[in-house]
């Protein structure tokens, strides 16, 4: 019978253990914040091929600087793009108007705006864009590979400050206008950041 | 957000001990929370926190009893226990809700992205972690849609927090003093304080089981068998800030199997409500406005203390003035009623006894499944002269 009695004990003393040593209580104290960073890059008097690019300072947005010293990693999720005016130089109609491609990269700088070595990071691209499609919608969303979202985990430490680019290649079909008196756009990213 | 989050880990598992944690409290002693609350409407934190205020209220209503036969003797023991939960997959996620204009098409486009699919203009609410969930879904908003008005520009791609990918949490660990009663009577109380900034936490639990069996001869004394009731209120207060109370009635049955073996079992309804207020950075509480909600009250009708505050208010507005939700842009409090999940629960556990010790274990069924285990030891025990018993 004693050896019962020690049996229970064990057991019961065993179950605790196993039930209580299975929380997460210190789980909780991370805070995981998403936040949305906006670009708005202007192609200005161009002829496509070419590139416009948006330069954003994290320090930008209250989200950012309440936490910066604490981030333990951040994440890109994904990307909104969307075209809110275009002209071409002959006033092409918006229904004609069909990018091959339009594709978009993020490039971590220095604060005063010089690109760091090596480091430029395609984040998707879109294939025959049709501008009436991305006219002032929603709908077009990027989701950003994991493996690719996690890059910028140790930059954001070290540089809050992003050169957004998209790069607009030629138009699909002939005898069309490639020359743009503007193309104003606009990208909403969504980053996760964790905190300690 | 991180202090908040701290404080409300202090209410999980205060301790007996002392404990402090960071927080800050205006003058009217409401805790003011950072900037990065401006994501959280009332209605919304409510939702993001409800389960974490389940598990605060299950742990306060757990170990109020083991054994269900209790002695006809005077006498003082102590309890101390924990308890964990687990959280279900519905406790994960709550309806957050929009801002009015979302899913008016004439004034904005919107569009999420589930579970790889991109769902437009969604209305009325949406699907978000709460406090113990996953990953949130941002929405992505266009505003004005063409030729619109520019005043729906306020309506911006709008984030929401993130929970933390937690499936078991411990909660409140319970320090009871345990009085006997000759009239078979056990009574039950906990104190837990922690300081908080200059406040102080308090958690004050009365609770109190009375054997039923005896006054209608249901078992025969050789069964050692037994059946009880069993009653809890409690109040927890932390400045102007917390005021909630729970209270649990519920009926528990034990059966002893010789050499200190017992196995019991209870079915428990319970209610946990309260208030849960604060104020947003440089905010004021909702009666500095005026009848209409929305416009602050005129300087001279503040309190002296408050009147300092009053520029800042005015110049923290203008930080919010885009925000999506008019309670964020006009500062209002944070401020909603505490609710919990859980209104009853099923329990079995054992218990096995050894000199003035106990040891019991029990697991059960309520809207967070749980096990509480814990030891009991009981100092000194009179019989009903008087005279020790023991």
């Amino acid at each position: 019978m004693k050896n019962l009695k020690s049996l229970l004990a064990a057991l019961l003393i065993a179950a605790g253990v196993i039930g209580f040593s299975s929380c997460d209580v210190t789980n909780i104290s991370d805070v995981v914040l998403q936040m949305t960073v906006d670009f708005d890059p202007i192609f200005e008097n161009k002829m496509v091929p070419d590139s416009s690019i948006d330069l954003t300072d994290l320090n930008d947005y209250e989200t950012y600087r309440d936490n910066k010293d604490k981030i333990e990693d951040a994440t890109i999720l994904h990307f909104n793009y969307r075209i809110d005016e275009i002209r071409t130089e002959n006033n092409m109609h918006i229904d004609s108007i069909v990018f091959e491609s339009v594709n978009f990269y993020l490039i971590p700088t220095t604060s005063n705006g010089t690109r760091l070595p090596g480091q430029r990071f395609k984040l998707g691209e879109f294939k025959n864009l049709h501008v009436s499609d991305y006219y002032k919608t929603a709908k077009h969303i990027i989701e950003v590979p994991s493996e690719l979202g996690n890059l910028i985990s140790e930059q954001i430490k070290a540089t809050p400050y992003f050169v957004f680019v998209t790069e607009y290649s030629g138009l699909v079909g002939e005898n069309v206008d490639n020359k743009f008196d503007h193309i104003v756009s606009h990208m909403d990213m969504v980053l996760r950041v964790r905190t300690k | 957000m991180k202090r908040i989050i701290q404080l409300l880990i202090v209410l999980t598992i205060a301790s007996t001990l002392s404990y402090t944690a960071k927080a800050e409290f205006n003058k009217d002693g409401v805790l003011e929370v950072p900037g990065d609350f401006n994501l959280f409407t009332s209605k919304n934190l409510q939702g993001y926190t409800k389960p974490l205020f389940t598990t605060i209220g299950q742990g306060a209503q757990s170990n109020l009893f083991t054994i269900a036969s209790y002695k006809e003797s005077y006498s003082i023991g102590m309890d101390f226990s924990l308890s964990s939960t687990i959280i279900p997959g519905s406790q994960q996620v709550y309806d957050a809700v929009l801002p009015a204009a979302f899913g008016d098409t004439t004034r904005m486009d919107n569009a999420v992205y589930l579970n790889g699919k991109i769902v437009r203009n969604i209305k009325g609410t949406v699907e978000q972690p709460t406090i113990y969930g996953g990953s949130s879904n941002a929405i992505y908003v266009v505003a004005p849609v063409r030729g619109g008005d520019p005043a729906d520009s306020i309506y911006k791609t709008i984030a929401f927090n993130e929970g933390t990918n937690i499936n078991t949490m411990a909660s409140l660990p319970a320090f009871q003093l345990v009085f006997g009663l000759p009239t078979r009577t056990e009574l039950r109380f906990r104190y837990l304080g922690a300081p908080v900034d200059d406040q102080m936490y308090s958690h004050l639990a009365i609770s109190a089981n009375q054997q039923l069996d005896h006054w209608m001869n249901m078992f025969d004394e050789k069964d050692n068998m037994a059946l009880a009731l069993n009653a809890s209120y409690q109040f927890m207060t932390l400045a102007e800030t917390i005021d909630m109370n729970s209270w649990a009635v519920g009926l528990h049955f034990s059966k002893g199997f010789g050499d200190g073996f017992s196995l019991y079992g209870g079915l428990q309804v319970e209610d946990l409500s309260g208030t849960f207020s604060m104020v947003r950075q440089n905010g004021y509480q909702a009666n500095y406005y005026q009848e209409d909600g929305k416009t602050l009250k005129s300087i001279s009708a503040i309190p002296q203390e408050q009147q300092l505050n009053y520029a800042a208010h005015v110049a923290a507005r203008k930080h919010v003035e885009t925000n999506p939700y008019e309670e964020v842009r006009l500062l209002k409090p944070l401020s909603f009623d505490i609710e919990s999940f859980t209104s009853w629960r099923f329990t079995v556990g054992a218990a096995y006894e050894y000199g003035i010790m106990e040891l019991h274990l029990d697991m059960g069924y309520a809207s967070q499944m749980f096990v509480n285990g814990g030891l009991r030891l009981r100092f000194k025990e009179w019989a009903n002269s008087s005279t020790p018993a023991e």
